[in-house]
């Protein structure tokens, strides 16, 4: 049994925000391996994993795929053979650093690797940075960080960890990565449309694959290989993809911690088995202090209209962020527009942390932001499943773990969908 | 599957030219309808040296292209055998870049998802539907009518058929979205699109396909279906059995 963990309040969150600032200085080894070759070690073989890994090798000549690690060796190997297309000899792991399993992670990490990239589904994500932190390894991770409470928390805690050790922890909250939106940001927090008053983002786009059960599979391989239709892979949309909109309200507001949250949602088109148990729609309002509101639509079904945009709302003035291509809209007290270069996105994640690696730039640490924007997330969530008045701090130090105890392939059964007014926090 | 409700594009038959053929029937335009869902389209006829085609009137709205979209990823049809039915598999982010759906073009689709969509369209219709070559595309271009391009776009497709129609009665050949067809090298999108100036839309609008079209998919291998970055492509389509069931 794990020993009772404090309890996080809002303010601890809003110190470690104003922390990230303070000097960092560089370790020893990350001078000494300045040229020698980084060794990746790559957690998660998926479509987006593999984007991921072909961007860290893209990201310096020296880097090589180290180890290998999923949980399904069909997915594993298809993703080496198309890293090798791209990429050559580079991505080329021998056998015996190819590891299969719920367990895979863990070998990656010990198999003599620099750094790791993270992008399994979510559910494991928590963990997967825990013991990649405490390895002292370099990490990338995939949004969002966890899909529970009890997942952010272990995230705070490898935060810390990762600035003690001075390792890198790098998000793939992607726009925060994006030229013309850091610009933007920058725009408002100096203030070009004043304090912000009211914020309203969207994500209303159309449903994602499905993968047909197929005899053979367990329960749990169905579940898994339809990650994103179910809650305690993905965390739901509002966690797994809308979290995008959340971190830039969150970045928005300067990682100020919301009070609470009340949302509405349920799962209106969404039919059959394939669809796993999650919504299709979230409406949910954050509470700011000094009665700031910020406000999240998302919807995942087809034939609608789709809308990604954040509509930032400020006492002199408003932005209009579009969430597709980053271009953004300034009125009332500033018409600033961006006239910079636009370089794509995933590729500066890790060219940003490759130069933090090697040393040519501070380390990274984007641990707090992303734990806040994934816990806004699930709170959005909470708020929605229970049709309560969630607060933060309940929804943060929740003993809800999703997910069964134990993993292994066999039976799982179909897990609910939630009832607003009779599920709980 | 569930019942499609769509919305036909504003078609307005009475503006259709009757290509002139000299033979002794000339050709009309048609109806297509695909039955299944109650979905329909009008094709308009246009004179080529090498016989009639029929061409669409419009650009491929996505309430024509979403009900492909639906039966190819439909659980049913999926598990019935992967080479059942190819078609685009769901992207991750929303294609049509919020600028509308239902009446608006069909857009961001590689030519490789153009040729699925008109091989679906063929068998469930029973007339063999495909992309326009360019020199049947040439031919249905009269260069006039009115166009969506950069300067009255406001950065955004607009629903097909908004505009006037060119001399054959056909809609959005210039501008809106590109086109894809079959060009003497391979698949080239034609036309410009909201994108291009109003001066350089129709022929001087000739695209070559390129990755940096699909350079920020951050899915690897990169869909093979959709252009992450190319939100100027759509699709028009052609047949030459018009007169099969006139």
């Amino acid at each position: 049994m794990e020993k009772q963990m404090s309890k996080v309040t809002r303010r601890d969150f809003v110190k470690s925000a104003s922390a990230v600032t303070a000097a960092v200085t560089l370790p020893a080894w990350a001078i000494t391996e300045n040229r020698s070759p980084i060794k990746i070690g790559f957690i998660g073989c998926g479509g987006r994993g593999t984007g991921a890994a072909n961007q860290a090798l893209q990201a310096n000549d020296n880097s090589v795929i180290w180890a290998m690690g999923d949980a399904f060796e069909d997915r594993l190997t298809s993703s080496m053979n198309t890293l090798i297309g791209e990429k050559g000899d580079r991505a080329e792991v021998p056998k015996d650093r190819l590891f299969v399993g719920f367990d895979a992670f863990q070998k990656v990490i010990d198999s003599g690797v620099d750094m790791v990239i993270l992008t399994t589904p979510p559910h494991f994500r928590p963990e997967h940075i825990a013991a990649a932190v405490k390895a002292k390894k370099h990490v990338f991770c995939e949004k969002p960080m966890a899909v529970d409470g009890t997942g952010v928390r272990s995230v705070m805690k490898s935060t810390k960890l990762a600035k003690a050790n001075g390792t890198n922890l790098v998000a793939g909250f992607c726009w925060r990565y994006n030229h013309p939106l850091r610009a933007t940001y920058k725009k408002i927090h100096e203030g070009a449309i004043g304090d912000i008053r009211s914020i309203f983002a969207t994500y209303y786009t159309s449903p994602l694959w499905t993968k047909p059960r197929q005899d053979a599979w367990s329960d749990m391989e169905w579940q898994m290989r339809n990650w994103v239709h179910f809650g305690w892979l993905c965390g739901d949309h509002i966690v797994e993809q809308a979290c995008h909109s959340i971190d830039k309200i969150n970045w928005a507001m300067q990682n100020l911690t919301p009070i609470s949250a009340t949302a509405v949602g349920g799962r209106q088109m969404h039919e059959g088995l394939e669809r796993g148990n999650i919504y299709d729609h979230f409406g949910v309002v954050y509470e700011y202090e000094n009665d700031i509101r910020a406000h999240l639509h998302c919807r995942q079904m087809p034939h609608c209209y789709n809308d990604n945009n954040d509509f930032i709302v400020g006492a002199t003035g408003t932005c209009v962020a579009n969430g597709w291509n980053g271009s953004a809209k300034f009125s009332g007290s500033s018409s600033w527009n961006y006239e910079g270069d636009n370089p794509n996105m995933y590729q500066v994640e890790h060219d940003e942390m490759h130069e933090a690696i090697r040393g040519d730039r501070p380390t990274i640490n984007d641990g707090d932001f992303m734990a806040q924007s994934t816990m806004m997330a699930i709170l959005g969530r909470e708020a929605a499943y229970t049709g309560g008045r969630v607060s933060f701090e309940d929804a943060l130090n929740s003993t809800l773990r999703l997910g069964p105890a134990k993993y292994k392939f066999g039976e799982l059964a179909m897990p609910a969908i939630p009832n607003p007014g009779e599920s709980r926090v | 599957m569930r019942g499609v409700k769509v919305i036909a594009p504003a078609l307005i038959p009475s503006m259709l030219f009757i290509a002139s053929c000299g033979s002794n029937s000339e050709p009309s335009s048609f109806t297509e309808t695909i039955e299944d869902v109650d979905y329909s389209f009008e094709m308009v006829p246009v004179q080529s040296e090498q016989g009639v085609f029929w061409i669409s009137q419009t650009e491929v709205p996505w309430d024509m292209y979403d009900i492909f979209l639906e039966i190819v990823n439909n659980p049913a049809n999926l598990a019935a055998g992967v080479d059942a039915i190819s078609g685009p598999t769901p992207a991750y982010g929303s294609v049509d870049r919020g600028y509308g759906r239902n009446g608006y073009p069909a857009l961001s689709m590689s030519a490789r998802a153009a040729e699925a969509y008109c091989a679906w369209l063929s068998s469930v219709t029973g007339r063999s539907y495909s992309i326009p070559t360019l020199g049947q595309w040439k031919i249905a271009n009269s260069e006039d009518g009115t166009a969506w391009h950069r300067w009255n776009s406001d950065n955004s497709t607009h629903p097909v058929g908004t505009t006037e129609p060119n001399s054959l009665g056909i809609f959005d050949m210039r501008g809106n979205t590109g086109e894809w067809v079959i060009g003497p090298d391979g698949p080239v999108v034609v036309g410009g699109s909201f994108r291009t100036p109003d001066e350089e839309l129709g022929l001087k609008s000739i695209l070559t396909p390129t990755p940096e079209w699909n350079k920020t998919d951050p899915q690897l291998p990169r869909s093979p279906w959709w252009l992450a970055d190319a939100d100027f492509v759509g699709l028009r389509i052609i047949t030459i059995d018009g007169e099969a069931d006139e």
